[in-house]
């Protein structure tokens, strides 16, 4: 089956520390697909990862440890729920999605969060010399910075919180409790030839951290 | 508190890659386009 295949997956893993204290609030979030442990499900744990609360919202997913997945595939169960049967982006085309997820802090504290990769993508071919069958790139860009009053730096952390091993990455500072942070997704795939040939398929990290 | 919106630049310089849209039918001018009418300043 010819198909391009795009999934980010999300998961949540609170910091030990809040738990044992069992105070309600949290000093330390780490969220990342591949540690499969989670104190709670990611739309209801200190830190929520969450689908966006519009019809993009669909293109997010659950898999089966309730962690959140965006899936621009033919595997997102929500296909005949919600997204009218499509399976991948266009070729040739950009293709955006306003407000896919968000993240929301649900604790007591305000926290500094850093968010990473934000571009992910594929080739399929050489790039030197040039013979390219197909490419694909995939953006992650925060919404509504202004409206909930926090700065975002791209591609600087703040202190406290780990550098990111990937280099794209964003700091969100004074993420204030109530308040969610919702992201666009922005995808362009070339050529027509690519359909088939390019995806992606890994992961995106959230951390949060008490300043 | 004044946010920019991102551009295709932001991500090259961000994660140390090039976008080279020269011989496709996407403009890079299309791509910035959507990233800031998504981004709400």
């Amino acid at each position: 089956m010819n198909r391009r295949k795009f999934v980010l997956s999300l998961g949540a893993l609170a910091g030990g520390g809040a738990a044992a204290m069992g105070t309600g609030a949290f000093s330390n979030v780490e969220a990342e697909r591949d540690i499969s442990v989670t104190v709670a499900n990611d739309a209801s744990a200190y830190l929520g990862i969450q689908p966006g609360d519009g019809p993009n919202g669909n293109y997010a997913d659950t898999t089966s440890n309730d962690a959140l997945a965006i899936s621009l595939t033919d595997d997102n169960n929500n296909i005949g729920s919600g997204v009218a049967g499509g399976e991948g982006i266009n070729t040739n085309a950009v293709t955006s999605i306003g407000d896919i997820f968000k993240i929301q802090n649900q604790g007591t504290q305000e926290v500094d969060v850093a968010v990473t990769p934000l571009a992910y993508g594929d080739i399929d071919g050489q790039v030197f010399p040039p013979d390219i069958d197909g490419a694909l790139a995939v953006l992650l860009e925060p919404q509504n910075p202004d409206e909930i009053e926090v700065d975002i730096e791209w591609g600087v952390i703040w202190p406290g919180i780990p550098v990111p091993e990937d280099v794209s990455f964003i700091g969100i500072k004074g993420l204030s409790p109530g308040d969610e942070l919702r992201f666009n997704l922005v995808a362009l795939a070339v050529p027509s030839s690519a359909i088939g040939s390019v995806e992606v398929s890994d992961e995106i990290q959230i951390t949060a951290r008490q300043p | 508190m004044s946010n920019e919106p991102p551009n295709l630049s932001t991500y090259e310089d961000m994660a140390d890659v090039t976008f080279d849209l020269s011989d496709t039918d996407i403009s890079e001018d299309a791509v910035n386009a959507e990233l800031e009418s998504l981004f709400e300043s």
